[in-house]
């Protein structure tokens, strides 16, 4: 996941991981986290904004994207799973504003999902 | 139609609103994961009804000898997990798990030395609009914003910063932050300037256990985690001890005068001195969680987060290749959508 954002050209915080999370700098993209996580949960992509290291921007803006793989992993990712996601999260973030755009991607984070059952019940 | 369904259909709609989001969306929330069926079932029981103020067989209430049962599984499976002789499975959260070790280790305005929340610290290590800032002097050790180590600890700094605040315990952990830690140099830089060192593993705790990231058991006077993010189990705490050793403060038992074991001094930090009763059906969910994770019975079940988590987030060829510490990987787990 973390080689798959750097060659789209994403600006990873210490360069890469040693775990089971990325910090992602949004600055060189021109986006802050509060527009990044907005514009991810429109798609059906759920991810927190976050201080990045001597970030620029205040606690509740921030330059940052916290992305983390656990949850997904439980479900039944693989590395081509999670490839298949950074492909989603880049391109919302290629047009964070873009109403068909979330709506396009929003369809596919459905179509994935649907291929790797989760919970089929509400209460037992 | 279900007993809440009937009863309450305002809470069984949010419910089930909730569940569907889980179901249709990506949850890449790095604190976050999804809890087998087994262990939702767990928490889902009259368990919640039990008072079990104290510890298995010692307990302040009659009725206990069940959760006594599930309880002693928790610790049991959760030592074997981990190699740890001590823990303590009933914090509430790993904040309170925090609290506790807190009050066993420090005096209201003693100093301690934690990384800093705007690098990836946690709010409960110092944060001033937490507990911990306001009852304790918290001072901070960032990354490094150039450099070959840029985004990282350096730990020379460290030292530095422990040379120059005098810190009374240090704390590692992190909320967001993607690198290991070197345990045994900050064991070292707690050793000289005579500091209690403190592990916060809530996020990698999981990882810990199957070997892909460094143990910080052997090189930490205490260790907390949450049991819901890495570890797949029930929202909770808990509070680990890798060798336990008597109290440095030199605290007695009242009869014998004998110098208690730190495992004795932080059991009652959690009871009475932080929390009430325990949440007895997140306890035995508790144990479920970590037999799913291998340790007792569970163990069979262990291989395939362990091996994903290899695969998906080392950088370390011999990692992905599967070689951690000893746990079992034997043979896969079915995929949660499979058997429930």
């Amino acid at each position: 996941m973390a080689e798959a954002f750097r060659t789209r050209g994403y600006d990873l915080v210490s360069g890469g991981t040693d775990n089971h999370l990325v910090l992602i700098d949004l600055r060189n993209k021109g986006l802050t986290g509060k527009v990044a996580e907005e514009a991810l949960d429109a798609a059906g992509i759920t991810a927190n904004k976050n201080m990045v290291p001597f970030d620029t921007e205040s606690p509740f803006v921030t330059s940052g994207l916290r992305l983390g793989t656990p949850a997904m992993t439980t479900r039944g990712f693989g590395p081509d799973e999670f490839e298949a996601v950074v492909a989603l999260i880049d391109r919302v973030l290629q047009a964070p504003h873009d109403d068909a755009t979330r709506a396009d991607v929003r369809a596919d984070v459905r179509a994935l999902c649907d291929r790797f059952p989760l919970y089929d019940f509400v209460v037992a | 139609m279900t007993p809440l369904q009937l009863q309450d259909p305002d809470v069984f709609e949010a419910i089930q609103q909730e569940v569907t989001r889980q179901n249709d969306s990506l949850e890449l929330i790095a604190s976050e994961n999804f809890t087998s069926k087994a262990v939702l079932e767990a928490m889902g029981t009259p368990l919640t009804n039990k008072y079990a103020e104290g510890l298995p067989g010692k307990r302040y209430y009659g009725g206990c000898a069940f959760v006594d049962i599930a309880e002693n599984l928790a610790r049991d499976r959760a030592k074997q997990l981990f190699g740890a002789d001590w823990v303590n499975v009933q914090p509430h959260s790993g904040a309170q798990a925090n609290a506790a070790l807190y009050l066993t280790f420090l005096e209201p305005g003693d100093t301690f030395l934690g990384l800093d929340l705007a690098h990836g610290g946690h709010l409960t290590h110092g944060s001033p609009v937490n507990f911990s800032g306001k009852l304790y002097n918290a001072e901070y050790y960032g990354v490094e914003k150039d450099g070959p180590l840029a985004g990282r600890i350096d730990m020379d700094k460290v030292r530095d910063r422990a040379r120059e605040v005098q810190p009374k315990m240090i704390s590692i952990g992190a909320s967001a932050y993607p690198r290991d830690f070197d345990y045994e140099a900050f064991r070292a830089i707690a050793d000289e300037v005579g500091a209690y060192l403190w592990m916060d593993m809530a996020h990698t705790a999981g990882l810990i256990a199957a070997g892909v990231l460094n143990d910080p058991l052997p090189h930490s006077h205490v260790v907390s985690t949450t049991t819901h993010k890495t570890l797949r189990g029930p929202r909770g705490g808990m509070l680990l001890v890798g060798n336990d050793y008597e109290n440095p403060m030199g605290i007695t038992a009242r009869k014998s005068g004998r110098t208690k074991q730190i495992s004795e001094l932080l059991d009652s930090a959690v009871f009475p001195g932080t929390q009430g009763g325990p949440l007895m059906h997140v306890v035995a969910a508790k144990a479920v969680a970590f037999g799913e994770c291998g340790g007792g019975q569970g163990r069979r079940v262990w291989g395939s987060p362990a091996r994903r988590f290899r695969r998906l987030c080392s950088p370390d060829p011999d990692q992905r290749a599967g070689h951690g510490r000893g746990v079992s990987h034997a043979r896969l787990r079915p995929r949660l959508g499979r058997h429930r």
